[in-house]
């Protein structure tokens, strides 16, 4: 008799079903697993075999073969021990069949028979809700499942639990959705002294979703400004929240199966590879711009990232999409991020300062700063100089503004953003000027006569390359939603086109 | 004393613990289908030293004699498996009739001044 399990395989946060069919027959005993199971697949044999010793029972002396359909896709992962013991278990008789078909199962086994987490149980449970099944995960992370909608869950914290469930002795309840809590003690704007232009430019960037670079010697307060930006942002809207969440589920990282709800923010170190920022390995895991998706990505002292890292940044920063090509797997990650960076004039980092810059000013200066390409430079909107706080600032008492009142400005442009690009792009799920393209950008910041002349000429003096014009247009309308005006005004285009950049040594 | 004597000592030794377990599993009910059954040669060769039979159920034992009793299942090893199992199949094909049954791999204990012990479904064969 063939009994089935269904569970689930995945490519990226995309599932595929897997059919774990667990055949029970005569002939010398004997257990094996078919259907290009890697090596963790292949050690479940071992594992299921153990907890049933610890169930009081023992394999049945009969040819059992296990196969995991359909059988040329490779299986990875712990999570196939749970449907392999439950479609054994069916076989044996312990479980009825039909029941346990009726179920997406996925959990690792411990020796004792324990269930313990695996990753990508929101994406699983969300398949399984689409394919009208229930699903079995590990007790710890049935909040995170719960999230999916109205489909059955049972989340139990070992086989014999279930077993005991199946046998109507100890039902299992079903789990509460649970969300992440908030930070206790958020960090505030407040807690800085002076840098005014760095943090209106860190407002703007928050309102419109821009991308940020900030530039000032050592010791200046840019990693602390950056660090406050995610107070600055929204919570994320429900549908975001289950996106992000998704994401983070495949990679493992969803803390106690609570679904997120501020925006992430990423800051990898500079060490990071290619894989590490933009997701690959053998088995594709989502990278740093992925886990930052609808989030902030912060890149402290940019230019000693590898320079390969950076600049396969360039195309997920334009599409908002990661694409990792493997030889075994092509899979697609979403990757809508704000990116935010961090870096020294050059390598003393007191450029700007001729009392303490090294002999080799200036020319260390362009040295330092042509480590990052031109084309990933001309993908930050806004440029902004952090210079060295002046000592007498730093006695004054601290700033009436916190990140309270900016995050309620944020919030406000955003929702006006938000509501225009819902009405004039409907289905493009725009939420942010920094998103908005083509004809919609057009429209929406088109700015008056005396603003426009600004700005063409301004565009050929400062050579603006297509994209830098396209994006001075959508700061501008940031600027302009800031201000609570309806259209973009010379004003608005003159502060964007402050934040461009300069290339040192030009002017 | 020479190699080959203490190997003809430690067979003679194989042979009354088989005979031993013969007849333990004779009381316990089951019929003994062959003994020392033996096939192939080189590394293809495989070796059962008891085939059983007790209704619907075929065992394959294999005797295990030792100064004193250790775990079974250790003492069978991976090396001595793969012989088992090849000659079970080879016994197998030589009994179609046999092919019905629920089959086991047994082990059966020996150690001087003590009742043999048998061990039902001691081990499996794994890919």
């Amino acid at each position: 008799m063939t009994t089935h399990a269904p569970t689930i395989a995945f490519s990226g946060i995309d599932c595929l079903e897997i059919d774990v069919q667990v055949q029970v027959a005569g002939g010398l005993p004997a257990f094996t697993i078919v259907g290009l199971p890697d090596k963790a697949v292949g050690e479940s044999r071992e594992r299921v075999r153990a907890a049933f010793n610890s169930l009081g029972l023992a394999l049945p002396p009969k040819r059992i073969t296990v196969n995991l359909a359909p059988a040329d896709l490779l299986k990875e992962g712990s999570h196939f021990d749970l449907p392999i013991a439950l479609g054994l278990l069916a076989g044996m008789g312990v479980l009825p069949p039909d029941e346990v078909a009726g179920y997406v199962s996925l959990g690792e086994l411990g020796l004792d028979g324990s269930l313990a987490a695996v990753s990508g149980v929101l994406p699983a449970a969300i398949a399984a809700s689409a394919a009208g099944r229930g699903l079995i995960c590990p007790a710890v992370q049935g909040s995170e499942a719960a999230w999916a909608g109205d489909l059955e869950i049972l989340a139990a914290p070992s086989l014999l639990a279930l077993v005991n469930h199946f046998k109507g002795m100890q039902v299992l309840a079903r789990p509460e959705p649970k969300l992440a809590e908030d930070d206790p003690d958020p960090l505030d704007l407040r807690d800085i002294k002076g840098q005014e232009s760095a943090k209106r430019a860190l407002e703007v960037a928050a309102a419109g979703g821009h991308n940020l670079l900030m530039i000032g010697p050592p010791g200046s307060g840019k990693s602390m400004l950056a660090a406050r930006l995610a107070g600055l942002l929204p919570a994320l809207e429900p549908a975001e929240a289950l996106e992000v969440s998704m994401i983070h589920s495949v990679a493992g990282h969803l803390a106690d199966g609570r679904l997120l709800r501020r925006r992430p923010f990423r800051d990898p170190h500079h060490s990071a590879s290619v894989p590490a920022l933009v997701g690959g390995g053998s088995r594709a895991k989502p990278g740093e711009v992925s886990l930052a998706h609808n989030g902030v990505l912060f890149l402290d002292e940019l230019p000693e990232f590898q320079r390969g890292a950076l600049e396969a940044l360039r195309q997920p920063l334009e599409s908002g999409r990661a694409s990792v090509a493997r030889a075994a797997a092509h899979v697609t990650y979403p990757a809508r991020v704000q990116l935010v960076a961090a870096m020294n004039p050059c390598r003393c980092g007191y450029l700007g300062d001729p009392a303490q810059a090294c002999s080799k000013a200036p020319r260390c200066g362009a040295e330092y700063q042509s480590k990052i390409s031109g084309p990933l430079f001309d993908r930050i909107d806004l440029h902004v100089e952090v210079p060295a706080v002046n000592p007498a600032d730093l006695s004054l008492p601290p700033p009436a503004e916190g990140s309270a009142e900016i995050a309620a400005r944020v919030a406000a442009a955003r929702a006006v953003q938000a509501e225009r690009l819902a009405a004039l792009a409907p289905g493009r799920g725009w939420r942010t000027n920094a998103e908005a393209d083509g004809e919609t950008l057009e429209r929406i910041a088109a700015p008056d006569a005396p603003g426009r002349a600004l700005l063409t000429e301004a565009a050929e003096r400062m050579r603006l390359s297509a994209r830098g014009y396209h994006r001075v247009l959508r700061v501008s309308r940031t600027l302009a939603d800031l201000d609570g005006a309806e259209g973009v005004r010379r004003l608005h285009v003159a502060e964007a086109l402050s934040y461009r950049r300069l290339v040192p040594g030009r002017s | 004393m020479s190699a080959s004597a203490a190997r003809q000592r430690a067979l003679r030794r194989g042979r009354t613990g088989e005979a031993l377990a013969a007849w333990w599993l004779r009381l316990k009910g089951y019929s003994v289908l062959a003994r020392g059954h033996a096939t192939g040669r080189g590394t293809g060769a495989g070796e059962i030293d008891l085939v059983v039979r007790r209704g619907g159920v075929l065992a394959f034992v294999e005797v295990k004699a030792r100064a004193a009793m250790t775990d079974a299942l250790h003492a069978v090893t991976a090396n001595q498996r793969r012989r088992i199992a090849r000659a079970a199949e080879a016994f197998l094909a030589r009994r179609p009739d046999l092919t019905a049954c629920t089959m086991r791999f047994d082990t059966v204990m020996v150690a001087p001044w003590r009742l043999p012990r048998h061990i039902p479904n001691a081990w499996r064969m794994d890919a």
